[in-house]
């Protein structure tokens, strides 16, 4: 099967637009995405909030309906599917929510949340099937022994362990893609890596693709060290591509900025004082976006151009592209490390 | 005469701290028993410092924070210890003297605090009303005084005094509150997560500025945060804590080199990070305990790699070098392994 | 749903759906206490006419006779034993007020709900029905439709009882549609496909459960006094058993309340309705407990 499993085209985002105090103009989240995920992979997609890549992760679900554009699933678009197809697509996206608390009924018992799709989706024969399978999924998911659990309601439940049900929620229906909308920024620190391996492993073994949403860009390079990350500001795709290289060598002036203040866990590089390279610290108000370029009102290169037009996404090196005017005449740029002394 | 909590070889600190905490008990009695959310915890911090207070959700560290002004929240009570504040003990301030105390010789800046601004107030009025609350002085005295703390905190005095909270970002609001909590000129400022729900640029911003406070006005704080990251940046000296209690205390740089507990080992180890080696990231297994339930001896040995029988039996002691100290049976293993 | 075969399933059913709830109720002991009074009543309405005679011949030389072996409540105006009337009129009383509540759930809570779940014009109309239900006071439009209307049975006293009473339910459940509309679980659920049918029976409908239990208590407590006000007012057709017309009658028409024996005679059919109510006010506390997982003490 050739072509890329999920595909933005031209996907334009805008809210509002004619409420009684609200600007005409409403607000656009998301500003002419194009790009196109292949089966297996892993792409982070980075930014701050109010980026809009929350909303693309719905898009990309199913749950919001883009302005313009489309957006393509085995290339078809989502929003003109006939049935056959569209059940495909239900079952092929899946989302996994940055609040566990809230993405589970609280009514529910972690079982009855388990089997409602099974029984739905005709992938349990019976009552009994269904537990089954429902242990199944949670001892994939390393909550061990499944019987400690299935009987259980949310709130009893640790946060860490919420989410790994989540995740088996979502793996019942056998996706292809699942998008996860912060899924450990509220979970404890300790057992943020360990979460982060086990959805590695379900991309390793399962072959699921994998959108992971974050402002983190550290976990981030963590968990798609072998895949791609795009970057957003302000409904814009500015960069894209391979992460090591991406996070290396930066060539979009906000993806520099990002990368200088994202704190290191390490002293000595940490208190080496770097001057963000940002001409203003406050984001603008999005609905109100700067014209052409929406970084330029902050941007220490900025020209005349930028302020005109919107520049496209264009592929600077294999695989790498950037949505910058001057982005060959931006000096280049890595993060800086220090070698530790060793102990 | 309070017991001396590290050995002072080091000359350099001859000054007394400015807060000193010793053996601090707090408990919440709820329906299912009584939690102890701090359990004999001990710390010093000196004028000048940034302590930074690091653990997670559930360890405590808030209880502690809270528990220095006395605002335990209920159903929660200090049941044990001292707190002495430049010599004074706090547990045995009457009503009169707290309320001096709070704000005045320490202010607290309470998680998410950008959203406990008064909606419906002009910031200007928010921080006449702060004042006014302590002290008897002038409105022009005040905004005057506001003034220049806005400016110190990188805000337009002009746009943000007459701007009500919603008309001001996230990190602004951040920023107006620091400024608010030093219009009385506390010598300690407390800041309970002060970076969470902020981007990152902000995030940098805002230590920056907390860098430079602490430098001009010579502010000692106290940080806490789950957050190791950050820790790096600014802390002077960090404090451990899991479950209720300190594990490990210690300079910046042996807590973050030279870690000697297999906790505060692990934290730093699993913290994934923008550079250094992706393959050495390694999780901690298990989960942070139930503190209704707390496991018997040592409280990490069932997420501990070096645990042996004797850390299942027995409590390990607080061991003191310098200014560094660590709980744990093993410490001279780890430090000889690693 | 498919049917427990296993022993296992039949075990967790009962422990779940019978044993459960009722060791919560049994815990906190104001609940139990309603649940009992609840309970009582229940038999009352059900079995008590078949169990105890009522004589409804009238003995005028026995009247307005005080609590004694014979009759434990006394007599009435005409020398009918009280508690037999108590307990025969308690099956048509209780028996409207449950319908009454039936109905006004019914409405009100599907009015909520297409509401909430549509929004646009279908909201704005349904609102504008819903507040003008609630601008104009029930009780004098439900003595309009009493008099214009014939009532005769239970079922017709039952709906215009809730005609006019579903408007505070419509727009609550209207709310808690609204936020849980956007929660993550129902996000979640259409994701997974459990479809709209599924979202709105399996997924809203028991979150707002708790709120519709006890709102169908408290509208059972306001159809009884609304009956009896109705009967009061000599709207319903007359009925010496209806606990309202003892009161009247023992009020207004008979002189009782001159007479200080006939005291349980005028308490009777007050204490019966204050009784009921109480049941039901601790009996909805605990039924939070039992609705809402969240809430048990485990």
């Amino acid at each position: 099967m050739g072509g890329p499993l999920v595909e933005l085209k031209d996907v334009c985002v805008t809210f509002g637009g004619d409420g009684l105090f609200r600007k005409r103009r409403g607000v656009e989240a998301v500003v002419n995405v194009n790009w196109q995920l292949a089966e297996g992979e892993i792409l982070a997609l980075v930014g701050e909030s109010g980026c809009g890549k929350t909303t693309l992760g719905r898009v990309v679900t199913g749950l919001q309906k883009p302005t313009s554009g489309q957006m393509l699933y085995r290339g078809r678009d989502i929003w003109a599917m006939d049935r056959s197809d569209w059940r495909e697509y239900r079952l092929g996206v899946q989302i996994v929510h940055q609040d566990s608390f809230a993405a589970l009924n609280p009514v529910c018992t972690i079982l009855h949340s388990l089997s409602a799709p099974l029984h739905r989706h005709g992938l349990a024969r019976s009552g009994a099937d269904a537990r089954q399978k429902a242990a199944e999924l949670l001892t994939t998911m390393g909550l061990m022994p499944p019987e400690m659990f299935l009987d259980k309601y949310p709130h009893q439940l640790s946060g860490g362990q919420r989410q790994r049900v989540v995740l088996a929620r979502a793996l019942a229906v056998h996706p292809r893609v699942i998008v996860a909308d912060e899924p450990v920024s509220m979970v404890d620190v300790s057992l943020r890596l360990a979460l982060l391996n086990l959805m590695a492993s379900l991309n390793e073994q399962f072959g699921i693709t994998f959108i992971y949403i974050t402002h983190d860009l550290a976990t981030a390079r963590y968990f798609a060290q072998k895949g791609r990350i795009a970057v957003m500001y302000l409904g814009q795709l500015v960069e894209l591509g391979p992460l090591g290289k991406v996070l290396e060598h930066p060539r979009h002036p906000y993806l520099q900025a990002l990368l200088t203040a994202v704190p290191v866990p390490d002293p000595d590089v940490a208190r080496q004082h770097q001057e963000l390279p940002l001409r203003s610290l406050d984001l603008p108000d999005p609905s109100n976006a700067p014209p052409g370029c929406r970084f330029h009102t902050r941007c220490p290169y900025w020209e005349e151009v930028c302020a005109r037009e919107i520049p496209p996404l264009e592929l600077i090196e294999e695989g790498h592209y950037v949505a910058c005017h001057l982005v060959r005449s931006i000096p280049s740029w890595h993060l800086l490390s220090v070698k530790r002394p060793s102990p | 005469m309070k017991p001396e909590l590290t050995s002072t070889s080091d000359s350099k600190q001859d000054k007394q701290p400015l807060l000193s905490v010793r053996d601090l008990v707090v408990e919440y009695s709820i329906r299912q028993g009584t939690l102890r959310a701090v359990d004999r915890a001990s710390l010093d911090v000196h004028p000048g410092e940034v302590m930074a207070v690091v653990g997670e959700s559930g360890c405590g560290k808030s209880t502690l924070a809270y528990s220095i002004i006395r605002q335990v929240p209920y159903p929660g009570e200090i049941k044990g210890g001292d707190i002495y504040f430049d010599g004074r003990e706090v547990l045995d301030l009457d009503r009169k003297a707290l309320r001096q105390f709070r704000w005045k010789e320490i202010a607290i800046i309470f998680q998410a605090a950008q959203n406990t601004l008064n909606p419906v107030m002009r910031i200007a009025d928010q921080m006449i009303d702060t004042v006014l609350d302590h002290e008897k002085q002038s409105k022009e005295q005040i905004i005057q005084k506001a003034g220049i703390l806005l400016e110190r905190v990188r805000l337009d005095p002009n746009r943000v005094l007459h701007s009500y909270p919603f008309e001001l970002s996230g990190g602004m609001r951040q920023r107006v509150i620091i400024a608010l909590s030093l219009l009385l000129n506390p010598r300690m400022l407390i800041l309970d997560e002060p970076t969470t729900a902020l981007d990152v640029v902000t995030q940098v911003y805002i230590l920056d500025i907390l860098a430079d406070i602490r430098h001009d006005l010579g502010l000692t704080m106290m940080l806490l945060t789950h957050d190791i990251a950050i820790v790096a940046r600014v802390a002077d000296r960090v404090a451990v804590m899991y479950a209720g209690q300190i594990v490990e205390e210690g300079a910046i740089n042996d807590i973050f080199y030279r870690p000697r507990h297999p906790y505060t080992y692990g934290l730093i180890h699993s913290a994934p990070s923008l550079v250094g080696d992706l393959m050495k990231k390694k999780p901690i297994e298990g989960a942070p305990p139930n503190l209704l339930n707390v496991p018997t001896g040592c409280r990490f040995h069932p997420r501990c790699a070096y645990a042996t029988s004797v850390c299942q039996e027995k409590e390990p002691v607080m061991e003191a070098t310098g200014r560094w100290r660590v709980a744990c049976h093993h410490w001279r293993e780890i430090e000889r392994g690693e | 749903m498919s049917v427990m075969t296993t022993t296992a399933g039949i075990q967790r059913f009962w422990r779940r759906s019978i044993l459960e709830p009722l060791t919560i109720i049994w815990r906190n002991k104001r609940a139990f206490a309603g649940f009992l009074i609840l309970l009582f009543f229940f038999l009352m309405a059900t079995v008590g006419p078949e169990v105890i005679p009522l004589d409804m011949k009238s003995r005028y030389a026995e009247r307005f006779q005080p609590p004694s072996r014979a009759h434990v409540l006394g007599t009435d105006y005409a020398g009918r034993d009280v508690w037999a009337l108590i307990v025969h009129g308690s099956r048509d009383v209780l028996f409207v007020a449950f319908l009454a509540a039936l109905f006004t759930i019914a409405i009100g809570v599907t009015v909520g709900m297409l509401a909430g779940l549509r929004g646009g014009m279908t909201d704005t109309l349904l609102m504008i029905l819903t507040n003008a239900i609630l601008t104009v006071p029930s009780f004098p439009v439900m003595l309009i439709i009493g008099s214009v209307l014939e009532v005769r049975n239970a079922i017709t006293f039952g709906a215009v009882l809730s005609i006019w009473a579903w408007g505070g339910l419509a727009r609550a459940t209207r709310s808690q549609v609204l936020s849980l509309k956007e929660r993550e679980f129902i996000e979640a659920a259409r994701v997974l496909g459990l479809g709209t049918f599924h979202i709105i029976f399996k997924e809203l409908l028991p979150n707002i459960m708790p709120y519709v239990t006890i709102s169908f208590l408290t509208t059972m407590r306001g159809a009884i006094t609304a009956s009896v006000g109705l009967m009061l007012l000599g709207l319903m057709p007359f009925s010496a058993k209806n606990w309202g017309m003892m009161m009247n009658m023992a009020m207004m028409q008979s002189g009782a309340i001159y007479l200080p024996y006939a005291l349980s005679y005028v308490l009777a059919p007050m204490g019966a309705i204050v009784l009921l109510q109480l049941g039901a006010v601790f009996f909805a506390s605990g039924l939070d407990e039992v609705l809402d997982p969240r809430l048990r003490a485990t």
